[in-house]
């Protein structure tokens, strides 16, 4: 494919019919060209990363004019702060054929200093309107950082054409990873000269990257995926090794080795759990309580040490240089109370070492490459007969042994001393169960009454726990009563609710008027009343990406119905069984008559947390299919026997 | 849309001396912690005006914090601009016992931009914090000094300014020049007020507040604004300065002028513009004519971008200058519109409004600033023009929920001139739906739907035409379309543009279960599309009226022709049903000739306000009606039908 020549100013009528392959007519804006070009320059005594950036859009709709306005965030103190320069825009339109092009002025240019070290510079183009071309570029100089920003080919408006080229001195070593469903159309390297002269420092020649993606289509977002970044096209650096002769050589995670060492070698890391001086008392108590053959019971009582004493402040981090201020709060990210967790466990003779992983919304783990930009999260880890075992003292509610879900990602890294670190699965160890259990009389006016007991476990019970105690008892229920507006609730009764180790119950007596629909000796009923699958989850015809869950799940619904008085079934759904492939997950189904009761059953249970794209078709089709038997009814009939209807 | 400048109500709070005060949970009456997530212990608000360009705002205020629901409120606030100050902050946060356990560092002040939303905006403010807290309770005590130089506003009072929290004592005292008597509007107090000689300045009055013990309120749907239910004092200026500007609150016709002395002369086009708007209306007639042609030349060139600079945001960016970036905020384009129409000839006003769709009416009884918007008024014979400058697509004349049906001050030469918006009834916002339903005996179904929407209910959809691509709309519609699974396969919408805008929207779909077979029978529920929910179920005595607000003028229609399966007859026939109340009325039929069956539907509501007692009747009235809307249809094969005796 040709690269465009395309030039800041220069501009043809013909640029205004440009279209993306395959043509999208229905988006807002089209990026025609986007560039970008790192270079390393030495400039006030220090080497600085600067890019030249340059857009240019054409904005076909109102809903578009977004792309007119551009911030871009500057971060950093004094000499040490990004800054920008050189910002320049155009807007064009094209009238009978002419274009027309108007500049913008100084005063549409400014900076919003947000916070200290927190600087927005914005800017906005001048007479935009539908159709217009607006070409726009700046140069972001950054002082401190020596790592290229990285770079999304795909946005959420098509990108005709987008090339990053990044040169870098060879004394610096980057890794460098492409992510994404799209084909590169340019993916180059070369050595080129360099430059920039440093005093005292041989010339050493650079290394030219370029990267071009013609064509990528609008990013669509889509439900059950782990974050948005997982699945763009995009390509990221990350700084490996410096080496300058006769100066400096510092080594960052080249692999994963190194990147072990570093992090245990780190003074905001490895030194912060050696042990916890601080829980010295607490320590005593456990091991008085505990003997030292009893690792679970030190472990967890640690655990919920850690946890009910501190709070957790919504942070992830990985390092931790302020335990004493946190221990005075009372409260810190995951960093500061694992480091805890993990000095108490060693001060209780229990090898613990943190695991660092990547939480759902910060992206997935490559494990081809030792990058410690990919965490950003830290737990504890321990072994339990001969299996890992992982502790979150951010979470109060999972069991011990359980990860909360934002952490369910993959793999995640144990970093051990000695070269004995490794990858660990991070796969979910529980499920997220729900069964609920009902036992009704059925009135000949279509009323029930009776006990429907709700049970959470794993998973669901987490969710349950936090909803009770964020909202409290009184607010759970009338939650509840919202939800269900059928529902007269005559009794509740919560158990286990503080007890993580159990699955919350929590028994409803109720009654639910017109629960059946009378009509002359019949009545239909929804055996699942209002708890079945009323809506199917996937909407959309096809999917590009895996279905991500998160972790299995189980749905229960079993159910005994006292029939009234010479009443009978006339009509019974017919039972089911389905499967996925794979044993990926079941659904079971079954009403029958024994007596003067009516017992239904009904189970959904996906057996695996993540489908690729491709069983997208028949989970889409599982939930069809429990859809429409969950819509069945039971036809009731005075004086119906089901045996003489065979 | 909105500017956000009303910025002043400054945060409502308190003050004062004592520290020998005992914040020990335990002094707090058991009343005063029903229903309640924080307890204000202690509020004063002292406001001096020193003179009409001179204010101090003395805050101090002690508050418990329940649990962790409130601890949102032991974060303090306050918005500043370069008209103010804010000095002295000072805290101190309290165990439950009342012990002092930390004074507030000036390194947990934090200086921060107004709002990254807006473009351009020199507020600011100033946020302090505390570490969140383990144990609950827990106290915070606060105290600032604002002074300020822009005496557009005085302060609100309103100490319980949330549900949920009760008040133990607030204080709000108020001290003037003698010259400058306090205007001022009391609501829901108890104790009356307190004048006195002012202690503040020699020659001046003090005007005082309290209230004391205010149960927490609970929210209950709907409910009145809580504005409505608590104490409050509205204070106003009346004489005052800022900048070069002198300006009176005395009447609406002062207010009127001070804003039309600080935008005169603004107006200015470049004569080049006022040729080419003369040339674009050349050929209209009618002044409506023109009206509209200068309107849809505004909303094909220029963008609302939010910038909230000039005299605190009340004054506009010069016309010429919009005239060159096609760009601005409310006031700039309302005056830059106002310029065009002035070229030729055609005089309008602009009209500050409180702008927004759950905004209360202002108090037209107490003259003062109490906008947060502006937008253009042309004045007619006869039928009056209102414009939305900062709209893309709106029609003339349209206001909507976002200025319609309430009070705005017209800008005239002659000052300030009260007037009121025109509200739209049932007739205007209409739902119509028309939908043919061919039905095969599985229950998989062809839908075809056409639904007109007008008035205030075709807004959602204008805004899902112009703010969202082709496949976000067809996203929009899969996930607002009440039926359980469904293939979407063509879709569109039609706007018509009129005083009163229509939206109609076009669907063809197939579903694999409208109805659910089971054995002989088919359970054909008739109102899918259109179905309601049932109003809130109270747990506890109604306390407060009921309010059903503008959103409940309403009449939506639905026809529904069904084209039943061959071989298929209902299996009883459904009564016709008409609900009447003094809140609306409801009809449902379902008509069966051979293998049609026609269901229409019908309900009209109407606004209204009722006493806390109606809510059961209403609750009763929503439950008749969402049950009529789940009504089903049993069909049965008619060879069954034949044998079974009737």
């Amino acid at each position: 494919m040709q690269p465009p020549n395309v030039k800041f100013g220069q501009i043809s009528a013909a640029d205004f019919a440009l279209k993306p392959t395959p043509n999208d007519t229905t988006a807002e804006a089209v990026v025609l060209y986007e560039s970008a070009d790192t270079r390393f320059e030495f400039r006030n005594e220090r080497i600085q990363m600067v890019t030249y950036f340059f857009s240019r859009i054409r904005i076909n709709k109102k809903s578009g004019y977004d792309q007119a306005t551009v911030e871009i965030p500057l971060r950093g103190v004094g000499p040490h702060a990004d800054y920008t320069h050189g910002i320049d825009g155009l807007t064009y339109t094209l009238k009978n054929g002419q274009v027309t092009k108007q500049k913008m002025d100084k005063a549409a240019i400014r900076i919003e200093n947000v916070a200290d070290s927190y600087k927005v510079q914005k800017f906005t183009l001048p007479g935009v309107e539908e159709g217009c071309i607006i070409d726009y570029r700046y140069v972001r100089n950054a002082p401190e950082v020596y790592t290229p920003p990285t770079w999304r080919f795909q946005q959420s408006i098509p990108v005709i054409w987008s090339d990053y080229r990044v040169a870098i001195p060879n004394f610096f070593y980057h890794k460098i990873i492409l992510t994404g469903y799209l084909g590169l159309t340019v993916a180059e390297t070369k050595p080129v000269s360099s430059n920039m002269i440093i005093p005292g420092i041989p010339e050493m020649g650079c290394t030219e990257s370029h990267y071009v993606m013609a064509n990528a289509p609008a990013f669509r977002h889509e439900p059950y995926i782990t974050t948005p970044s997982d699945y763009v096209s995009k390509v990221e650096f990350e700084l490996a090794r410096v080496d300058v002769p006769g100066q400096v050589t510092e080594n960052y995670s080249l692999n994963w080795t190194d990147m072990d060492l570093t992090l245990l070698k780190r003074e905001s890391f490895g030194s912060q759990y050696k042990k916890a001086p601080y829980f010295r008392d607490v320590a005593t108590q456990i091991k008085a309580k505990y003997p030292v053959t009893d690792t679970l019971g030190r472990a967890v009582a640690a655990y919920e040490h850690v946890r009910n004493t501190m709070t957790w402040n919504e942070q992830y981090n990985l390092d931790s240089d302020r335990l004493k201020k946190v221990l005075e709060l009372k409260k810190g990210d995951a960093a500061d109370l694992n480091f805890m967790l993990i000095g108490l466990l060693r001060d209780l003779d229990i090898d613990a070492n943190p695991v660092i992983l990547s939480t759902r919304d910060h992206g997935r783990v490559n494990e081809a490459y030792g990058l410690l930009r990919q965490f950003n999260y830290v737990v504890a880890h321990l072994m339990l007969g001969g299996k890992d075992f992982m502790l979150d003292a951010t979470d109060r509610f999972v069991m011990p042994g359980m990860l909360p879900e934002r952490a369910l990602n993959g793999t995640g890294r144990l970093i051990v001393a000695d070269g004995q670190s490794r990858f660990v699965s991070l796969d979910p160890t529980e499920r997220d169960v729900e069964a609920k259990s009902g036992s009704f009389t059925l009135s000949a006016d279509g009323e029930l009454t009776g006990t429907l007991a709700h049970s959470y476990a794993g998973y669901g019970a987490v969710d349950a726990r936090t909803s009770y105690k964020l909202r409290g008892e009184a607010l759970f229920v009338e939650d509840v009563k919202r939800k269900k507006p059928g529902w007269q609730i005559d009794k509740v009764e919560f158990v286990n609710a503080g007890d993580v180790n159990q699955p919350l119950n929590v028994n409803y007596t109720l009654t639910v008027s017109e629960a059946a629909q009378v009509a002359g000796d019949r009545m239909y009923l929804h055996p699942l009343l209002t708890e079945g699958v009323t809506e199917n989850p996937f909407k959309q015809p096809e999917r590009q990406f895996p279905v991500d869950f998160g972790a299995p799940f189980d749905e229960t619904f079993v159910a005994t119905y006292t029939l009234p008085d010479g009443y009978g079934a006339d009509e019974l759904p017919k039972p089911m069984v389905l499967g996925l492939p794979n044993n990926g997950g079941r659904f079971t189904y079954q009403v029958q008559q024994q007596g003067n009761q009516l017992t239904v059953l009904s189970r959904i249970s996906i057996r695996k947390a993540v489908f690729p794209a491709g069983d997208y078709v028949l989970l889409k089709e599982f939930y069809e299919k429990i859809l429409l038997k969950h819509g069945e009814q039971v036809v009731l009939k005075k004086g119906a026997t089901l045996a003489n209807k065979k | 849309m909105n500017y956000v400048l009303l910025c002043c109500a400054l945060l409502a709070t308190l003050s004062v001396r004592a520290q020998t005060d005992n914040w020990a949970v335990s002094a707090i009456s058991p009343a005063m912690t029903l229903n309640a997530d924080a307890v204000i212990r202690f509020d004063e608000l002292t406001y001096v005006v020193h003179s009409p360009s001179e204010a101090v705002l003395r805050v101090r205020q002690v508050i418990t914090i329940l649990n962790e629901k409130a601890d949102g409120k032991a974060r303090l606030v306050v918005p500043y601009d370069r008209f103010s100050k804010v000095t002295d902050i000072e805290g101190t946060i309290f165990d439950a016992s009342g012990k002092p356990i930390k004074r507030l560092k000036r390194a947990e002040i934090t200086d921060l931009a107004y709002s990254q939303d807006n473009y351009a905006d020199d507020s600011r403010y100033k946020v302090a914090e505390f570490s969140r807290q383990l144990a609950y309770p827990y106290t915070v005590e606060f105290s600032y000094e604002i002074s300020s130089r822009n005496l557009m506003f005085y302060p609100t009072w309103q100490p319980q300014d949330d549900d949920r929290l009760s008040v133990v004592h607030s204080r709000f005292s108020v001290a003037v020049p003698a010259t400058m008597p306090l205007r001022y509007k009391e609501a829901n107090l108890a104790r009356p007020l307190i004048r006195r000689a002012s202690t503040d300045m020699t020659d001046g009055l003090a005007y005082v507040w309290q209230v004391d013990t205010l149960p927490a309120i609970e929210q209950e749907p709907l409910a009145p604004l809580l504005a409505e239910l608590v104490p409050t004092v509205y204070t106003a200026p009346g004489q005052f300065a800022v900048q070069d500007y002198a300006g009176s609150c005395a009447t609406w016709k002062d207010v009127g002028a001070f804003y039309y002395a600080l935008n005169k002369g603004r107006d200015a086009l470049p004569d080049a513009v006022r040729q080419q708007v003369q040339q674009l209306v050349a050929n209209e007639k009618t002044v409506a004519g023109k009206v509209q042609k200068i309107y849809e030349h505004l909303q094909k060139q220029a963008r609302y971008v939010s910038i909230q600079l000039g005299l605190g945001g009340w004054q506009t960016i010069e016309a010429s200058r919009v005239a060159q970036t096609h760009y601005g905020d409310c006031k700039a384009l309302t005056n830059y519109t106002k310029a065009m129409l002035g070229a030729v000839g055609i005089p309008a006003y602009e009209a500050l409004v409180k702008a927004g769709e759950s905004a209360p009416d202002i108090r037209t009884d107490l003259p003062g600033f109490q906008f947060n918007h502006v937008f253009l008024c042309v004045p007619a014979e006869g039928d009056t023009l209102w414009l939305e400058c900062t709209s893309q697509h709106n029609a003339v004349g349209y206001l909507g929920n976002f200025t319609g049906d309430r009070h705005v001050l017209l800008i005239t030469p002659d000052g300030g001139k009260l007037v009121k918006t025109p509200s739209y009834s049932p007739d205007n916002n209409r739902q119509q739906r028309f939908a043919t339903v061919v039905l095969i005996p599985d229950g998989a179904a062809t839908v075809r739907v056409r639904s007109l929407y007008t008035g205030l209910q075709q807004e959602p959809y204008a805004g899902v035409i112009h703010n969202l691509t082709h496949d976000q709309q067809r996203d929009w519609l899969i996930k607002n379309t009440n039926l359980p699974s469904f293939e979407l396969t063509d879709f569109s919408f039609a706007e018509t543009k009129a005083v009163i805008p229509a939206v109609a929207e076009m669907m063809t779909l197939t579903t694999r279960r409208w109805a659910s077979p089971s054995g002989q029978r088919l359970f054909l529920p008739l109102n899918l599309l259109s179905a309601t929910s049932p109003a809130p179920v109270l747990t506890k005595p109604r306390k407060t009226p009921v309010i059903l607000k503008y959103t409940y003028d309403f009449e939506d229609t639905d026809t529904v022709r069904y084209t039943l399966p061959d071989g298929y007859a209902p299996e009883f026939a459904l009564a016709p049903l008409t609900l009447d109340s003094k809140f609306g009325t409801y009809q449902a039929r379902a008509e069966v000739q051979g293998n049609q069956l026609v269901y229409t539907r019908h309900l009209r509501m109407h606004r209204g306000r009722y006493p806390a007692e109606a809510y059961t009747e209403y609750a009763d009235f929503r439950k008749k009606i969402a049950k009529a809307d789940r009504a089903q249809l049993v069909l049965i094969k008619k060879e069954i039908a034949a044998g079974l005796p009737k």
